[in-house]
C-alpha cells in the first residue's frame, strides 16, 4: 500500500523528476518542464513571503512616526527659551544650508575643489564623490554662516541649492549645557529642557526656566576653578529654592557646547541629574533625622565610638581618631561612622528603608529633563546595609534626590519636587510632611554647628551664615572591586542663611586630587566646602532681598 | 519585407489567424497595469501629467504598438535574428561606457538624439535569445555535460561585467539570477548548480571589494536599517512608514502625503510601489501583485504548452527575468534586501524600461501564437 503509493503518487513522481540526475527514459523536455514547476512554486512562494512582509508592514512593524526632513520646516521653528529674568537662552533664527544636485554638475571634481575654497574643512576628494552621488539632492554643508552662502554664490556654480533653513541658536553656549539640552541638526530634541519640553516648543510656546543665568555663571565659575585645583573626573553643582523647590542654577562638567555639542559622549552625561554616587557622611544626615524623628534619642546623648565595630569580617573605622564618647552632636559635626552605625541601630532596617523611600532616595526623581538616574540601592537590606547605609554608603543617589531630600530636612519638614520650570505664583508649594518641624529645626543647628565646629569649617569666611554637611565617600577602585584608599567622592551640601533656610547650594568632586602633602588633602572640607562658601558669597548679594546678611 | 518574407516557414498563419490567437486576457492585464503606473505617476506629480505621466504615456503608446508587431512576426524570424539581436546589444553596452551619458552617477544611457536607451535592458531579452537558440542547437543531450556550458557561460560573462562596471550591480545581479534559472531549468545537474552557487559565495568578498561606497552603504544600512537613519537607510524607514500608514485601503489617490511631501526619494521610479501602498492600501497592493500573479501563470501555461526548446527556454528567461525584478524592487521598498535601483515591470517610470518590458511581453505573446511552430534541432524542416 505504502509502496504503491510512493511508486506512483503524482507528487512523489514530480519530485523524484525533479531531482532525479539525468535520467534517459525522461524527455529533456520534460525535465524542463519539471524544474520550471518548481522555480514557478518558488515565485508563488516569493509572492506569499512579499504578502506577508506586506501585512507585517502595513500592521506591525513599529516604525517612528516621522523621520524628519526639511519637508517638514514648520516643525522646524521652536519656541524661545528664557531664564527666571527673561534672558534669552534659546532661539530659532533663519540661516542656510548649502546642498547640490549632483545630475547638474558636470565636472565633480572642479565643482568640490571650488566649494572647498569656501570649506577649507571639507576634504575635495570626499566632497567630490558625493558630488557623483546617485541622488538629486545632497547636502554640501548644513548650517552655514551669510558668509559662506555669499561666498559660495560669487562662486558661480551650477547645481546648487541653497536652501533656507532655521538655525537653533543658543547665545550663552555651553554655559547652560545640561539645563537647556539641545536640538539636532534637524531641530529634534536631543537632552535637556529642548527634550523635556519639546511639545510647547513645537507648538512655538516659549519656556521661562527657573534657572538665574547669573547664579549659573557664579556657580560655573567656581566649578570650573575647582575643576582646575584639583582635577577631578568631573564636578555638578546645584542650586535650589529649597522653599519652593526651584533650581536656580545647575552646572555639570566636563559640558559641551550646544551651538557644535561634537566632544566626547561623556561630556554630555549630567552629573546632577544622572549620575549616581556613594554619598558618603552627608547620608549621616538622614541617619540623624530618623533617630531624631523617632525620639530615640537627645542631641546630647552620648555613644562610645573608641571600639571599630565588627560584623564578620568587616571593621568599620573612623577617618581620624576621635574623642572615645561622643554626643549625636559631635557625631554628625566630627562625622564618625562608627557613631552612626551605633546610632542606626536605634531603628529597624524596615523604619530606614521607610523613612529613605519617603524622601524619594530610593526611586528616580521627576525632572522637566530627561536623563533623570535612578538610585543604585541594596538588594537585601540586613542589619550590615542598614549600618553602611547609615553613612552613604552601598547606596548611590544622585545630586539631584540629595539636593531634594536634604531641603526637606532644612524647610519645616516637608518634601519639594524639584523643578526648572519658573514658578510665576507666589504661594507657598505644598508637598507631604517627612519630618515634623521640631526635627527640623534640630537639624538646621546641628547643619549650623558642622560650618561652626566641625568638617565644614572653611564656610565660615563666607559673608553669609551657611550651615551643612559634608561628604567624603571612597570610591570603589573598578580593578580591585574594593573600597580605594585614595580615590574618593568629595560634597558639601550647603544652607543658607542657616537662621532662615532659602536656597541650598550642593558642590561635588567627583575623584578630586587634593594639593599639597599628606592625607586628607582631598576630602570634602578641604574642595567642596570652599566652593560652596564662595559661590554663596557671591549668589548671597544676588538673593539679597530674602537673604540677610551676617550682622 | 522580402527578407522577413523568406525567413518564414511553409506552414505560416495569417496575420488574422494570429490575432484570434492572441492571448488577449494577458494584453489586458498587461494593460491595467500599465494604467495603474500611470495613474501612480500622475499622483507622483501631484495631479500633473508633466513632467512623468504625459511621457509614459507616449512610451506605452509605442510599447504596445511593438507588443503587438513582436507578437506576429513570425517566430522563424527571432529564432534566426537571435544571435545578431545579442551582438547588437553587446555593441551597445561597449559603446555606453565609452560615450553614455552620466544619469544619477552611473553611466547607462545611450543618447540618439530623440531617444535615449539602457542597453542593459535590452541585453536582459537579447541574451535570452541567444542561450536559448544556443540550447536548442545543442540537442536533446545540450546541458547535461558542463563543458557544454562553457559557451552559455562566456554568453552570459561578457554583458554581466559590462554592466557590473557601469555600475549597474542590480541588473546584473538579475542577469544572473535568471541565467543560472535558465540552465537549473534546461537541465544541468544539481551537481553543477550547488558549484556554481558555491562559486558566487566565494566571489563575493571580491566582488565587495570593488562596490562603490554608496553600494557598500546600501548593504550595511540593509543589515541594519536604523543604522543611517537620514542617509541611505532614510529611503527604506519612509518607504516602509508610507506602507504603513496606507492601511488596508489607503489615504485615497492622491492623498498620501508621505510621498507628496518629498519624503520618498525617486518616488516615481524605484519607489512607486510604495506610494500605491500609501494611497491603496494593502489590498491596492496586494491587487498589483495578483495582476502580477496572473502574467506568471500565463507564463507558465505557455512554456508548459510550446512545442519548441527555443520557445520554451525564451519563455522561461522572459517569466524569470519580470519576476526577479519584481521580487528585487518589491522587497527593496519593503525593507527585505538592500536598495537597488531595479524598476518594477510596466509601473515604474522610465522609458527603456517600459518599452523593452513591453516588448518582452510581445515575445511572450509571440510564443504562444506560434506555439506549434517546430524549430532547429527540434524541428523537422531546418
Amino acid at each position: 500500500m505504502i509502496a504503491k503509493f510512493l511508486e506512483r503518487h503524482p507528487i512523489i513522481e514530480w519530485l523524484w523528476l525533479v531531482f532525479s540526475k539525468q535520467r534517459t527514459d525522461v524527455a529533456p523536455d520534460q525535465i524542463a518542464l519539471m524544474r520550471f514547476s518548481l522555480v514557478v512554486a518558488l515565485f508563488l512562494l516569493g509572492f506569499l513571503i512579499i504578502f506577508v512582509r506586506n501585512l507585517d508592514v502595513v500592521f506591525f512593524v513599529q516604525l517612528p512616526q516621522h523621520v524628519p526632513r526639511t519637508a517638514e520646516k514648520y516643525n522646524m521653528v521652536r519656541g524661545n527659551i528664557y531664564d527666571r529674568n527673561g534672558q534669552l537662552l534659546a532661539t530659532t533664527v533663519m540661516g542656510h544650508s548649502l546642498a547640490v544636485d549632483p545630475k547638474k554638475i558636470v565636472d565633480s571634481n572642479e565643482t568640490a575643489r571650488q566649494i572647498s575654497t569656501v570649506f577649507p574643512e571639507l576634504d575635495p576628494l570626499t566632497l567630490s564623490r558625493s558630488l557623483s552621488k546617485d541622488r538629486s539632492f545632497v547636502y554640501v554643508k548644513r548650517d552655514i554662516t551669510p558668509q559662506q552662502l555669499a561666498a559660495v554664490k560669487s562662486l558661480n556654480l551650477k547645481g546648487m541649492i541653497y536652501e533656507p533653513m532655521p538655525h537653533r541658536v543658543y547665545p550663552y553656549g555651553s554655559l547652560l549645557s545640561h539645563a537647556v539640552g539641545m536640538v539636532n541638526i534637524d531641530h529634534q530634541p536631543q537632552s535637556g529642557i529642548e527634550y523635556g519640553r519639546n511639545r510647547d516648543l513645537v507648538n512655538l510656546d516659549n519656556v521661562n526656566l527657573s534657572i538665574d543665568v547669573r547664579v549659573q555663571q557664579i556657580l560655573y565659575g567656581e566649578l570650573q576653578t575647582v575643576m582646575k585645583r584639583f582635577t577631578p573626573k568631573g564636578a555638578g553643582g546645584i542650586v535650589m529654592n529649597i522653599r519652593n523647590g526651584e533650581i536656580l542654577g545647575l552646572v555639570s562638567l566636563p559640558d559641551f557646547d550646544p551651538n557644535n555639542p561634537y566632544v566626547p559622549d561623556e561630556n554630555h552625561i549630567n552629573r546632577v541629574t544622572s549620575g549616581v554616587y556613594e554619598m558618603g557622611s552627608t547620608f549621616k544626615i538622614f541617619n540623624t533625622a530618623l533617630a531624631l524623628e523617632l525620639k530615640k534619642l537627645r542631641l546630647d546623648s552620648q555613644f562610645d565610638v573608641s571600639q571599630p565595630i565588627v560584623i564578620g569580617n568587616d571593621s568599620i573605622n573612623d577617618f581620624e581618631k576621635l574623642s572615645p564618647i561622643l554626643t549625636v552632636e559631635q557625631i554628625f559635626t566630627e562625622s564618625s561612622n562608627i557613631g552612626s552605625a551605633l546610632i542606626s541601630d536605634q531603628f529597624t532596617t524596615e523604619q530606614q528603608r521607610g523613612f529613605l523611600r519617603s524622601l524619594g532616595l530610593l526611586k528616580a526623581p521627576s525632572l522637566e529633563i530627561p536623563g533623570v538616574g535612578a538610585p543604585i540601592a541594596p538588594k537585601n537590606w540586613e542589619r550590615i546595609q542598614k549600618i553602611t547605609v547609615s553613612y552613604g554608603h552601598g547606596i548611590s543617589v544622585s545630586m539631584l534626590q540629595m539636593a531634594k531630600a536634604t531641603a526637606a530636612m532644612v524647610n519645616g519638614g516637608i518634601l519639594l519636587e524639584p523643578s526648572l520650570i519658573l514658578n510665576e505664583t507666589t504661594e507657598p508649594v505644598h508637598g507631604p510632611r517627612v519630618i515634623s518641624a521640631d526635627t527640623s529645626q534640630k537639624m538646621q543647628n546641628l547643619f549650623k554647628l558642622v560650618v561652626q565646629q566641625g568638617t565644614g569649617g572653611a564656610a565660615r569666611s563666607s559673608e553669609y551664615p551657611i550651615g551643612g554637611k559634608t561628604g567624603t565617600a571612597q570610591k570603589v577602585d573598578p580593578e580591585t572591586r574594593r573600597y580605594s584608599n585614595s580615590s574618593v567622592n568629595a560634597s558639601f551640601v550647603g544652607i543658607f542663611p542657616i537662621d532662615n533656610p532659602q536656597y541650598l547650594v550642593m558642590i561635588l568632586l567627583d575623584d578630586p586630587k587634593g594639593e599639597g602633602v599628606g592625607r586628607y588633602q582631598n576630602t570634602a572640607g578641604k574642595v567642596a566646602v570652599p566652593a560652596v562658601s564662595s559661590t554663596v558669597s557671591q549668589i548671597g548679594a544676588l538673593l539679597g532681598k530674602t537673604v540677610g546678611a551676617k550682622p | 519585407m522580402a527578407i522577413i518574407a523568406s525567413l518564414i516557414g511553409r506552414r505560416r498563419q495569417s496575420f488574422t489567424e494570429k490575432l484570434v490567437q492572441m492571448p488577449w486576457g494577458l494584453v489586458i492585464v498587461v494593460t491595467i497595469l500599465c494604467v495603474i503606473g500611470l495613474f501612480m505617476l500622475y499622483s507622483a506629480a501631484a495631479g500633473n501629467f508633466d513632467p512623468w505621466a504625459s511621457k509614459q504615456l507616449v512610451r506605452f503608446a509605442i510599447g504596445m504598438v511593438l507588443m503587438l508587431g513582436i507578437a506576429t512576426v513570425p517566430i522563424r524570424f527571432w529564432y534566426r535574428a537571435s544571435y545578431v539581436i545579442y551582438a547588437l546589444a553587446l555593441i551597445l553596452l561597449v559603446v555606453v561606457k565609452f560615450q553614455g551619458s552620466i544619469g544619477m552617477g552611473a553611466q547607462r544611457w545611450l543618447d540618439f538624439g530623440f531617444v535615449r536607451v539602457q542597453p542593459s535592458e535590452i541585453m536582459k531579452y537579447a541574451l535570452i535569445m541567444a542561450l536559448a537558440r544556443f540550447f536548442d542547437q545543442r540537442g536533446s543531450d545540450g546541458a547535461s555535460q558542463w563543458l557544454a556550458l562553457v559557451i552559455p557561460l562566456i554568453l552570459l560573462a561578457a554583458p554581466v561585467g559590462l554592466i557590473a562596471v557601469q555600475p549597474d550591480l542590480g541588473t546584473a545581479v538579475i542577469l544572473i539570477m535568471a541565467c543560472g534559472m535558465i540552465f537549473f531549468t534546461i537541465g544541468i545537474s544539481w551537481w553543477v548548480l550547488g558549484g556554481g552557487i558555491l562559486t558566487l559565495i566565494a566571489a563575493a568578498p571580491l566582488v565587495w571589494h570593488y562596490l562603490h561606497d554608496y553600494q557598500k552603504a546600501r548593504v550595511l544600512v540593509f543589515l541594519d536599517s536604523s543604522r543611517d537613519p537620514l542617509g541611505t537607510g532614510y529611503n527604506i524607514i519612509q518607504s516602509k512608514i508610507a506602507i504603513g500608514s496606507g492601511g488596508w485601503t489607503g489615504k485615497g489617490f492622491m492623498q498620501g502625503t508621505q510621498s507628496h511631501l518629498n519624503f520618498l526619494p525617486e518616488k516615481q521610479t524605484d519607489f512607486i510601489f510604495t506610494m500605491l501602498g500609501e494611497e491603496f492600501g494593502f489590498l491596492g497592493a496586494i491587487f498589483v501583485l495578483c495582476l502580477y500573479g496572473i502574467v506568471l501563470l500565463y507564463g507558465y501555461r505557455i512554456v508548459s504548452r510550446v512545442a519548441s526548446r527555443y520557445a520554451r527556454i525564451v519563455a522561461i528567461g522572459i517569466i524569470g527575468f519580470m519576476f526577479l525584478s519584481i521580487f528585487v524592487n518589491v522587497g527593496m521598498v519593503m525593507g527585505m534586501i538592500p536598495a537597488k535601483g531595479v524598476p518594477l515591470p510596466f509601473l515604474s517610470y522610465g522609458g527603456t524600461s517600459l518599452v523593452v518590458t513591453l516588448c518582452g511581453m510581445g515575445l511572450l505573446m509571440n510564443l504562444w501564437i506560434h506555439r506549434d511552430a517546430r524549430l532547429g534541432a527540434g524541428g523537422v524542416e531546418d
